[in-house]
């Protein structure tokens, strides 16, 4: 269905994305994670053929975005970060004038609003002025524009910022169920647990680049070291970072100097665990707390960044 | 062009739902019309009357009645007889008279100006205006009647041939003027209320124009813009819907006003077919205008800021309030490089003239450069991506 070729882009001689590649299949579910200023935007907006790319290609259903964006336009519903609506208009209203804009006839218009309104639960607000609605109201109507048109594609950039768990829940729900019917879905987000929820696959984005691909369980088998055990201590000093890193079963320790904690990779927690409370106490460390978690995607973005998605 | 008129139809519906528009385009204009037309217009009925005694009864005594009455812009003079100013004047009926003396004529023939005098109540202040206003006649008459004198001598002819030559030079016509005249039908005035109403719809289109173009800028700050570009619309079709609903906002106040003030205060706009194209070009360079400032600016509060500066200022040098006559040189030289100076002449050659399409060519072409030299500017600076 889609395929995005070593895409990148520059502005003002700043290269915000560097290479990125992935595919997604028909009817396949596919993640963009990565933390704010990746580049997952720019790459969204290069897809939907609203940025043009400087060089690589995207293709939909075999269509260049770049020599023919508005037959590729026909095909993709696009969902924005933003409240992309007309606040004194009602949804109905909203609703009719994104269906036209993307071609369709009065008649089918009206008749999808019905179905749209119906899909994201807002048929009784139907003549509500879109200022009147809550923040979780206004991101369904914000997807429901995207759907008039009934796409093959649907790219959604961070469809939850901002609302609260009742709201999110239901637009996640709803964007399974449009997968389960056969759409094609793109999910960016920065939250993980989203991405792991709705999506069969998923791409890794870093400083415009593509760091990792690949499924769920793909993902977190290739974390070496999977399990994080984090240790808040009294005071982090390096002697004790360095003396951690020869312990075995340490894959990798990642200190965090200023909130005087320290994430440290292992495998077989079990057996870690007695040798890293050893080598605080050899290091005169007082440990006020610690946790395990074990290996998901954030601890995966950790490994390969050394930061955390929310950073 | 589907496209073009999806957007162009929201945007006015998404205008026409606002309740204070119809304050903006409407109530304002008509009141400030109203208001401000009257002010200039009423300053007719307001003259007041001076009385006129002519006891020399010549030729002369009845030339300077005349050029008294002409283009008198501080009062109404009317003859009356001696006996009736009298008793006008002591009952305080009237000002004051003007009184021309057995031998005034003659008098004026040996270069003497002494036989005019002027009666007054002690109420009138404008006293010396008037004085004034008949000394600079009498210094006129008086040298073209010594010039005559003086001629009469060397040629043998009597004076008065001389002197009515040079009176009736004064009437003829520097430059050959053509005013269209429709049977039946009257000659329209630029009155004040006709001036103003032009005016002032120039200016409150201009207002109402430059703060829809900042929609635009809405646009990109809420996300429209961006979900507007995502849709399989071509550029041409996206700018075209936005500049179609500019220009039909435009034309629905313009219009509203021009038929309004047409039935309210009774002003004569003269040919619609010349009106309907000076309107669409005045438009056409606000719409430009108003883009170029879009393009210029960041939020949509400074679109309205700078936009209602511009407005004000511009209006303020290109005679929308006072007739530009009345401002120094300069300012009248600035005025040439505005719109709304030349659209207000092209409004005056209409209706004061009966002026037809051809008439204000030239006003249609400078408005129609200003708006092609806004909008490439404008449209350079508005971003499709």
């Amino acid at each position: 269905m889609l395929v995005v070729s070593d895409i990148k882009k520059s502005f003002d001689q700043k290269e915000v994305v560097r290479g990125v590649s992935f595919s997604v299949e028909k009817g396949e579910s596919f993640g963009l994670l990565g933390p704010n200023g990746a580049g997952k935007s720019t790459t969204i907006s290069m897809i939907c053929g609203l940025l043009t790319y400087d060089s690589g290609e995207v293709t939909v259903d075999g269509i260049s975005v770049k020599k023919k964006p508005l037959d590729v336009k026909k095909k993709i519903g696009v969902v924005p970060q933003e409240i992309a609506l007309y606040p004194t208009m009602s949804a109905k209203e909203n609703l009719l004038f994104w269906g036209k804009m993307y071609g369709l006839s009065s008649k089918l218009a009206k008749k999808r609003v019905d179905e749209v309104l119906e899909y994201v639960g807002l048929r009784d607000r139907a003549n509500d002025k879109i200022e009147t609605f809550s923040g979780g109201m206004k991101r369904r109507i914000n997807i429901g524009a995207s759907l008039m048109h009934e796409p093959e594609l649907l790219i959604m950039d961070e469809p939850t910022v901002g609302i609260d768990p009742q709201s999110r829940n239901h637009i996640l729900e709803t964007v399974k169920r449009l997968n389960q019917n056969g759409m094609t879905v793109i999910y960016t987000s920065h939250y993980m647990e989203e991405v792991e929820f709705l999506c069969n696959r998923i791409g890794i984005v870093d400083q415009g680049k593509m760091i990792a691909l690949g499924t769920k369980s793909d993902l977190v088998n290739r974390l070496a070291g999977g399990t994080v055990i984090k240790l808040s201590v009294a005071s982090l000093k390096d002697e004790f970072t360095a003396s951690l890193r020869k312990v075995t079963n340490v894959e990798r320790v990642i200190p965090d100097i200023e909130n005087n904690s320290v994430d440290i990779f292992v495998h077989h927690h079990q057996l870690a665990f007695s040798d890293i409370i050893a080598c605080a106490m050899d290091n005169r460390v007082q440990v006020l707390s610690f946790e395990v978690q074990e290996p998901n995607l954030e601890s995966l973005f950790l490994s390969l960044t050394g930061r955390t998605l929310r950073d | 062009m589907k496209k073009s008129w999806v957007i162009c139809s929201m945007e006015i519906s998404r205008l026409l739902k606002k309740r204070q528009t119809y304050l903006l385009m409407f109530v304002m204009p008509l009141l400030f019309t109203l208001i401000f037309g009257s002010l200039m217009s009423g300053g007719e009925q307001e003259k007041m009357t001076i009385l006129l005694v002519d006891k020399d009864q010549t030729d002369l005594s009845q030339t300077l009645y005349e050029q008294l009455k002409e283009d008198n812009a501080l009062f109404s003079l009317k003859k009356s007889t001696e006996v009736k100013a009298k008793q006008m004047i002591e009952s305080k009926k009237i000002p004051g008279v003007i009184i021309i003396q057995k031998g005034f004529q003659d008098g004026m023939l040996q270069s003497e100006d002494s036989f005019v005098g002027f009666q007054k109540i002690p109420e009138l202040t404008s006293s010396s205006t008037i004085t004034g206003y008949v000394s600079d006649k009498l210094s006129k008459m008086k040298i073209e009647v010594t010039a005559s004198n003086q001629w009469s001598q060397y040629s043998g002819e009597a004076w008065e041939v001389m002197y009515t030559g040079m009176e009736n030079s004064k009437e003829q016509p520097l430059a050959i003027r053509h005013v269209h005249i429709d049977k039946n039908e009257s000659v329209p005035q630029m009155n004040g209320m006709s001036a103003r109403a032009a005016g002032f719809s120039i200016m409150f289109v201009m207002m109402m124009l430059l703060s829809v173009t900042g929609t635009i800028i809405e646009a990109r700050k809420n996300g429209v813009w961006y979900r507007i570009l995502a849709t399989p619309s071509s550029k041409l079709e996206i700018a075209f819907g936005y500049l179609l609903s500019f220009f039909l906002i435009g034309w629905i106040q313009f219009g509203v006003l021009l038929i309004t003030t047409h039935y309210l205060f009774d002003v004569q706009w003269g040919n619609p077919f010349s009106i309907a194209i000076l309107v669409s070009a005045l438009l056409f360079a606000i719409v430009g205008l108003g883009l170029c400032i879009a393009g210029m600016v960041k939020t949509v509060e400074q679109q309205a800021s700078i936009g209602n500066l511009i407005v004000v200022s511009t209006c303020m040098l290109s005679g929308v309030y006072w007739p530009i006559e009345i401002t120094p040189k300069f300012m009248q030289k600035m005025a040439e490089f505005l719109p709304q100076t030349w659209a207000l002449r092209g409004f005056t050659e209409i209706i004061v003239s009966g002026g037809t399409l051809i008439d204000i060519i030239d006003n249609i072409a400078i408005l129609i450069g200003f708006g092609l030299l806004f909008l490439v500017v404008g449209m350079r600076r508005i971003r499709f991506e």
